[in-house]
């Protein structure tokens, strides 16, 4: 597979994404209640955590489905958890989901950006 | 094994990321448009604290701009009076100025009158075990102060001749409202404490008190739950304050003359047609036609 294909691969989700966001937009009129808009957001952040970790996984050829889905669903409950128990007593526990929700994105992008960028310097040939 | 070294891979993992992308992509939109809404709302937020704060906000402009009409409306009665003083056609306007200002409540008033205490009852009977939490709740209604309950206070208190009437401090106007809002009754949409409830009232106090204790009156009402629920008092002096709220007038208008006198014309005729409450009769047209005389001609001021 050329590295070309291959960064094509990963733009496949990208594409999907966009897809479901303006699906969402035009033809699924409803809102959330506000009381579980909280959990909503956090929820859609759950699940760029889940496909950034997934396309890592792919490109390292290292993906399985079951640990794909289980980590979402479980990472998913957990923040809800997380969030709903931090409201019950007063502290913003949601706040951890995020800051680790959060920085994972931003790791699995940055490996993501770093192997993409050696791959197609190897391919030109410009680094050894 | 570091990723920058990895073997040629298959291309499994796309379906499942796909399918959870496009997911992510709905969920992102609809909360986007949850969020759009609540700022559409005007709510800062969701969350207790931004709420709470937003509500203490709102509450003390609310008093401020309620400080600001009390100032203005001082000041406009200090016009007036510097105006009266000029020549005996503006004494006359202010004398009449006065009056109105008496009769629709945004003066404070002294004079005398009663005052009516009304609150629950202070032994509530015990759940007997047999009964639904429903229908002891229902049960139960009569020991607690309604916004009926001072809803008939007030009526009774007009029908005594009561010219002015405030409600713990909040003063009865023509468009006040009197009503249960949860757990509080609200007064001119201001929330009173529901238990007691003070009807202060400046009228004749001998009429007012007779026509309260009489057998079958609004004091018997409550003899048999709790004769505490109610009280009466007469005052050699009340004052009552002035009411706060903002006046604004955006749908009513004085009338043409012609329209007036259409009106007129129908009242007096509903007057005419309404059973006599001595016979129960209802007039003929002939006393209809006969009532028409006494009206002033058209064009009198």
């Amino acid at each position: 597979m050329s590295v070309q294909k291959e960064i094509g691969m990963a733009f496949v989700p990208l594409l999907f994404a966009g897809a479901g966001f303006a699906v969402g937009t035009f033809f699924f009129p409803y809102t959330i209640p506000p009381t579980l808009a909280p959990y909503f957001s956090l929820a859609a952040l759950a699940c760029l955590d889940a496909i950034c970790g997934g396309v890592r996984a792919g490109v390292e050829g290292k993906f399985h489905r079951d640990i794909f889905l289980s980590g979402f669903f479980i990472n998913s409950l957990i923040a809800g958890g997380l969030a709903y128990a931090g409201d019950r007593i007063g502290v913003d526990l949601y706040l951890a989901a995020i800051v680790v929700l959060g920085w994972r994105v931003f790791t699995n992008l940055s490996l993501l950006r770093r192997y993409f960028l050696t791959q197609s310097q190897l391919a030109k040939g410009t680094r050894e | 094994m570091s990723i920058f070294s990895a073997p040629p891979r298959s291309d499994a993992w796309i379906p499942p990321v796909a399918v959870l992308s496009a997911i992510f992509g709905v969920l992102a939109a609809a909360s986007l448009r949850t969020q759009d809404q609540i700022r559409g709302e005007g709510l800062l937020g969701t969350r207790p604290q931004q709420v709470f704060s937003a509500y203490n906000e709102v509450r003390s402009t609310v008093s401020d701009q309620k400080k600001k009409i009390a100032d203005l409306q001082s000041s406009l009665s200090k016009y007036q009076e510097a105006a009266a003083k000029e020549t005996d056609n503006e004494k006359l306007l202010y004398a009449d100025l006065q009056k109105l200002q008496v009769m629709s409540g945004i003066v404070a008033v002294s004079g005398p009158g009663v005052t009516v205490t009304l609150r629950d009852a202070r032994k509530v009977p015990p759940k007997p075990s047999d009964m639904s939490e429903q229908e002891y709740i229902q049960w139960t209604n009569g020991y607690h102060i309604h916004d009926a309950d001072i809803q008939t206070v007030v009526n009774e208190l007009r029908a005594a001749g009561a010219e002015a009437i405030s409600i713990n401090d909040q003063r009865v106007v023509s468009s006040t409202a009197i009503r249960c809002v949860g757990p509080v009754v609200q007064v001119n949409a201001v929330p009173t404490s529901g238990s007691p409830v003070e009807i202060k009232a400046i009228g004749d106090p001998e009429a007012i008190f007779s026509g309260f204790i009489m057998p079958g009156g609004v004091k018997d009402q409550y003899a048999m739950t709790d004769p505490a629920m109610f009280a009466i008092v007469k005052s050699k002096r009340l004052t009552l304050p002035a009411y706060s709220g903002a006046t604004p007038l955006r749908f009513a208008e004085i009338a043409t003359e012609k329209k007036a006198e259409q009106a007129q014309r129908d009242s007096e005729t509903a007057t005419d047609t309404a059973p006599d409450p001595l016979t129960g009769d209802t007039p003929t047209n002939s006393a209809t036609t006969k009532s028409e005389s006494p009206r002033p001609a058209k064009g009198t001021p």
